[in-house]
């Protein structure tokens, strides 16, 4: 009870930045609330998506945040298999981090559906769950079970950090050890989702699930450097340069990576141009004179190349002014090429050629502007909680 | 004195409940009850339509040196199968195309409803080719295996049938079909009252549909609509587990082939390509039907 009592008490007690942080946030989902009213009264006619581009920038969205939240895999493994002291300071934070944007997928992808009122068709024997014949069932299954392991390994950690007493190993390590292949398991099946239609032959290639991984890693990270960062100005939570380089390190093997899988997809594609290049003409060069995601996709890749001189660089990869610019760069670069990038080429042409000019209008960038902001608040308090147990903070304010 | 408070309690409870039901929310407990009832019923079987019949396989043949592209078959679909007006092309379209086989060439999706497209609605020339395209029904499926809730299934009798009560409106099963033939209610059913038919149900938003073969008929030993209206017979619809039916004995004998069967989809129309010279009709193409909107070139 002191703790709860302690924990609203952090929550609603802090700078004038957090408060205006707050009240952004709140208002962000407030609009997003009152445009979900109206896209559920009138139907999913009030976006852009049509028939021929059946999935937009929802599913755009969600797609790339899997990848975030897969991504705190990236300090899980230096922080427990390989005993990086920095980095365990930090796993914590990954950890929520993923939270907050397996999360934001749950609500990504609740909102796309035309009936969402029906989720509940989903639950096994009260519906039918199409499980193991449905990819997106399979998904439903490893984002929930993702979901839950990393409240509860964030929730017993900070239990057990509130109350002094030690962890139970036996029960923590084999489920530390489980979120690993969990994490990759949540970027493949999404990935898988793509690949398994034939019907699709933009997505329909070997490389998407490893792709999805590397650019994950980049990604990932890359919002997990800035946010670190953020939190060491702004509270008294600890984070070792050493432990961000690290994570730079990382970031670096996985967009070279990202860049290898990235030239092996446009080799096979254009060394012999068969019909199935429709998509790939049309996301890189624009086909019949429909090009309008070709200066979206040309900035990506402009930005990931600079990011990874950058990164490749040990001088300025050890910087922290030009590793948070080459992070920036990453992730608008991966939130391009993973969300639109990725999404819309699939449906255009459609399976029949026919060609549907999709770009998300405001009530889509409005609504899931909102998402974000539920997110970004899931992370805030979350954080806030974790660090001000593990500081102290909350102690010292029950006593 | 225990029972009068729990009796004043229950009495409490009943009041604040019946204010809290708002006539909205009262609708939506009430829509959720009868979605629940509905799904429980259609574990049992889609009520929706009728039982298959026993030991018939369903099956489509289309002559592609009879269609003249005349899209009465499209019309006559919207109708009987109460596709609501929308910005989407009905649950037929018709292809022009420069060569004999195969589909070629681009087309733009209208952005406004209204705008219509070329495969909505075209003047008919005799030097091009005309294919007509809609759900194939296909044995493998790759829309009944990648629906999440076992709403599209594949049923004894050969058609993939979409149980509208269990749909959740994923989309999924869009992206999956490689022959476009799905549709989604972007909005609510815009249908006018007076060709509303009562056989078939009334689809509302957020769910998905597509070409049934004509369930409701087929099923009670009629034979589908766009069957029944071409004027060129360029349809042929039976049972191909009849030897002796006329769709078994033209894929039998007459050159055919079927969309995208590489992808090992097994669909159920064959498209004859052999047909030269045979006597053909060259009407006078249909203007859209007045009172359909989405349909207007």
């Amino acid at each position: 009870m002191e703790g709860l009592k302690g924990i609203i008490r952090t929550l609603v007690t802090g700078s004038r930045a957090y408060k205006l942080w707050l009240t952004l946030l709140f208002a962000l989902i407030s609009v997003a609330i009152v445009l979900l009213y109206k896209q559920s009264d009138q139907g999913l006619i009030v976006t852009n998506m049509r028939d021929p581009v059946s999935w937009g920038w929802y599913i755009a969205n969600f797609t790339f945040l899997v990848g975030v939240a897969a991504a705190a895999v990236v300090l899980v493994v230096p922080a427990y298999l390989y005993h990086h002291e920095g980095i365990k300071d930090i796993v914590l934070l990954g950890e929520i981090m993923a939270i907050s944007a397996v999360s934001m997928c749950l609500i990504f992808v609740t909102i796309d559906m035309g009936s969402p009122e029906r989720f509940w068709h989903l639950i096994p024997k009260i519906g039918i769950f199409n499980f193991p014949q449905s990819i997106l069932a399979w998904d439903v299954f490893v984002l929930n079970l993702y979901l839950f392991l990393n409240l509860f390994l964030v929730t017993y950690g900070l239990y057990k950090m509130y109350t002094d007493k030690p962890y139970n190993k036996k029960l923590i390590w084999p489920l530390i050890l489980f979120s690993i292949p969990a994490a990759i398991s949540i970027h493949t099946v999404t990935a898988f989702i793509y690949v398994g239609l034939p019907s699709r032959p933009f997505w329909n290639a070997a490389i998407l699930a490893p792709r999805f991984i590397a650019s994950a890693f980049c990604s990932g990270p890359a919002l997990m450097l800035i946010l670190f960062q953020v939190i060491r100005k702004t509270t008294r939570f600890e984070v070792s340069d050493r432990a961000l380089f690290k994570v730079g390190e990382i970031i670096t093997y996985a967009m070279s990576l990202n860049l290898f899988f990235l030239i092996s997809e446009l080799y096979k594609e254009h060394y012999i141009e068969t019909a199935h290049i429709a998509s790939v003409e049309y996301l890189w060069s624009g086909l019949h004179g429909h090009n309008q995601l070709v200066p979206w996709i040309w900035t990506a890749l402009a930005f990931n190349l600079t990011a990874f001189l950058l990164l490749l660089i040990p001088k300025t990869r050890m910087k922290l002014s030009t590793l948070n610019l080459a992070c920036i760069l990453i992730f608008a670069g991966v939130y391009i090429e993973k969300g639109m990038g990725l999404v819309f080429p699939g449906f255009i042409p459609s399976t029949l050629g026919e060609i549907y000019d999709y770009f998300p209008n405001a009530l889509e960038l409005w609504i899931s502007l909102g998402v974000w902001a539920a997110g970004m608040l899931i992370f805030t308090v979350l954080a806030k909680i974790a660090i001000a147990i593990k500081t102290g903070e909350l102690k010292a304010a029950g006593k | 004195m225990k029972k009068l408070n729990r009796r004043k309690f229950l009495k409490l409870a009943a009041l604040t409940g019946a204010g809290l039901l708002m006539p909205r929310q009262a609708n939506a407990v009430g829509g959720m009850l009868e979605q629940l009832t509905s799904a429980l019923r259609s574990l049992k079987g889609n009520k929706d339509v009728p039982p298959p019949i026993p030991g018939v396989k369903f099956g489509m043949a289309i002559d592609l040196g009879l269609c003249i592209g005349c899209r009465r078959c499209m019309y006559a679909c919207k109708r009987e199968n109460n596709v609501s007006d929308s910005i989407s092309p009905p649950w037929i379209i018709v292809f022009e195309t420069e060569s004999k086989i195969g589909i070629e060439g681009y087309y733009v999706h209208p952005k406004k409803p209204g705008e219509g497209t070329t495969m909505m609605y075209t003047k008919l020339r005799r030097d091009k080719w005309y294919m007509p395209t809609q759900c194939n029904h296909c044995d493998n499926a790759p829309c009944v295996q990648v629906c999440p809730t076992g709403a599209s299934y594949k049923d004894e009798d050969g058609l993939v049938v979409i149980d509208y009560n269990l749909c959740i409106g994923c989309r999924y099963c869009m992206t999956a079909c490689p022959y476009q033939a799905r549709r989604f209610n972007w909005w609510k059913p815009k249908i006018s009252p007076d060709r509303l038919n009562p056989l078939v149900p009334v689809r509302h938003h957020g769910i998905v549909e597509k070409c049934t073969f004509c369930i409701h008929r087929t099923r009670r030993g009629k034979t589908t609509r766009c069957v029944e209206v071409c004027q060129n017979k360029a349809r042929i619809f039976g049972n191909l587990n009849d030897p002796d039916s006329e769709i078994s004995r033209l894929i039998a004998t007459e050159r055919n082939f079927r969309l995208k069967d590489k992808l090992n989809t097994e669909p159920r129309i064959w498209y004859l390509t052999s047909t030269k010279n045979k006597p053909m009709v060259w009407t006078t193409p249909l203007p859209p039907p007045k009172g359909i909107r989405g349909l207007e070139s």
